[in-house]
């Protein structure tokens, strides 16, 4: 069922069900957001996508209503935005203007913000958070004092990953969100949290410090670990991954785990394998892969020969695609004669 | 509570129990709470800013209009109501002019403590400075 409204003037059609930012959004008209990921349930807690409905009171918010039919909604008007402007000035209010120094320079929702409403001075200046600890996990820097209390991240991990390692502890104008009694964060690390964070609250330790996010090149690609090959995006500069990302349109909807969001420092190791190895007198020899294939083709000859194709048995890995895998089992059964073939990822 | 009671500290008050029960879910009432008992606090410590009853009187409009629910719906409500410029001031100018009989008697109930009055009394002479022709019977 299709329900029709009218918006900014516009007659427009969206699905029954739909909310009013769903439908701004199909319709590109611009709606500012904090608290609002289309993958996640709303929430409503940031206020800023307030809109004003003909006939209600109040300006309510588009990502908590949903359509109904003949509704006329307005998305800006003075007081809408005199609203918005208040709420980041509000948000700014209580934020370490760090932004010369934060990682998340450039591609940060709410310094956007305050450059769209041209906030400098103040006027509700005043006390802020202010946490002396740091998070000693190996993985995400928490920096709670940049955190405008979206609820992203806590939604994330309860409602995607499924993990609940973090809440909204205290309340009002002390509420934060930490883990369990406020220990270091103790939980996959898959980073679901650090992906959507809209500001530099949450930011991988590994990418610290890396470069700015002007300076970096994306290179989309497939994640190397497993074989669910979730779609990644490399964040390069001088010819270096400083980060990982997902983009959340693709299959795996910009969901990774904790190997193919911060395992890519193998990358530019020293000690990654470049070339076949073969061992003679007790010491690896960088060698040619038709000197390697051909030793290998040999040796496995000779045991076949001596003890049998079964004495000879093949483990494969969830890192190579299907194809690959297919060719081995076929190699092992059809050229060696065995079916001793396993695969890393059925155990 | 009578007649007698400082409308101002009695906003205070209730700015305070609000941040106590906020949940701090939404922007408006976590930190705009904060900062009307924050702006509150200065004119009645005597550190006032030029344009604080303005500034308080419009943030509590946008916290009552952009909170989620009635608790900050209505929190900024009582400082709208007892600390709205107009009130304060006809405060302020009725204990001026039981003082100096010069401006005819204003009909409030709202009263301010001496702290606020001095503030109020300093921020229509900053205004008067700045517009020159501005009468402070006008704010009656
Ligand atoms: S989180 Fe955003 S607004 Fe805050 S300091 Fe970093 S870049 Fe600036
Ligand atoms: S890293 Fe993953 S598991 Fe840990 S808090 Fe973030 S979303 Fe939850
Ligand atoms: S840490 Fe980031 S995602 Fe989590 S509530 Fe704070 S700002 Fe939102
Ligand atoms: S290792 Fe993790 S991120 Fe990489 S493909 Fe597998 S599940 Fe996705
Ligand atoms: S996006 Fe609607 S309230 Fe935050």
């Amino acid at each position: 069922m299709m329900v029709t409204l009218t918006i900014d003037g516009r007659s427009i059609k969206v699905r029954e069900g739909s909310t009013i930012l769903q439908a701004v959004r199909e319709n590109d008209i611009y709606v500012p957001t904090l608290c609002d990921d289309p993958r996640l349930e709303p929430y409503g807690g940031c206020r800023l996508c307030l809109v004003r409905i003909k006939g209600m009171a109040r300006p309510v918010t588009a990502c908590t209503t949903p359509v109904t039919e003949g509704m006329e909604v307005e998305t800006t008007n003075e007081e809408i935005e005199g609203l918005r402007r208040t709420i980041v000035e509000l948000l700014l209010s209580d934020h370490p203007t760090d932004c010369m120094i934060c990682e998340k320079a450039g591609d940060c929702t709410l310094q956007e913000l305050a450059y769209f409403y041209n906030l400098r001075e103040n006027r509700f200046e005043g006390e802020r958070r202010k946490y002396a600890d740091s998070d000693g996990n190996p993985f995400i820097e928490r920096n709670m004092e940049k955190c405008i209390l979206c609820g992203k991240c806590v939604r994330v991990c309860n409602e995607v990953q499924g993990v609940n390692a973090i809440e909204i502890a205290y309340r009002g104008f002390s509420a934060k969100v930490c883990p369990p009694f406020e220990k270091d964060l103790d939980c996959e690390f898959c980073g679901q949290c650090v992906s959507v964070c809209p500001t530099g609250a949450l930011m991988g330790k590994i990418s610290m410090g890396m470069g700015r996010q002007k300076d970096i090149e994306k290179v989309e690609s497939v994640c190397p670990y497993c074989g669910c090959g979730c779609n990644i995006t490399l964040h390069v500069t001088r010819n270096e991954v400083i980060r990982v990302s997902s983009r959340p349109e693709s299959l795996n909807e910009g969901w990774l785990c904790v190997k193919g969001r911060f395992g890519f420092k193998f990358n530019s190791s020293p000690e990654r394998l470049k070339y076949p190895l073969i061992k003679r007198n007790g010491q690896f020899e960088e060698t040619s892969w038709d000197e390697a294939l051909d030793y290998v083709a040999e040796r496995l000859g000779d045991i076949k020969d001596s003890y049998g194709a079964d004495a000879i048995a093949g483990l494969s890995s969830a890192r190579c695609t299907n194809e690959e895998n297919y060719l081995f089992q076929k190699f092992m059964r059809a050229a060696i004669g065995t079916n001793n073939v396993d695969h890393c990822a059925r155990y | 509570m009578d007649e007698t009671d400082c409308m101002v500290n009695i906003a205070k008050y209730f700015l305070e129990f609000t941040q106590a029960e906020s949940c701090g879910k939404c922007v408006p009432c976590r930190i705009g709470t904060k900062r009307l008992l924050e702006i509150l606090q200065r004119i009645t410590d005597g550190r006032g800013r030029p344009g604080d009853t303005g500034l308080l009187e419009k943030l509590s409009n946008d916290i009552k209009s952009a909170s989620l629910c009635g608790l900050g719906q209505t929190a900024s409500g009582i400082s709208v109501m007892s600390i709205r410029p107009t009130s304060m001031r006809s405060a302020v100018l009725q204990v001026y002019a039981r003082t100096f009989s010069r401006i005819p008697y204003l009909k409030s109930s709202a009263r301010a403590a001496p702290c606020v009055q001095g503030y109020v009394l300093q921020e229509l002479l900053w205004e008067r400075r700045n517009s020159p022709t501005r009468s402070s019977r006008r704010y009656a």
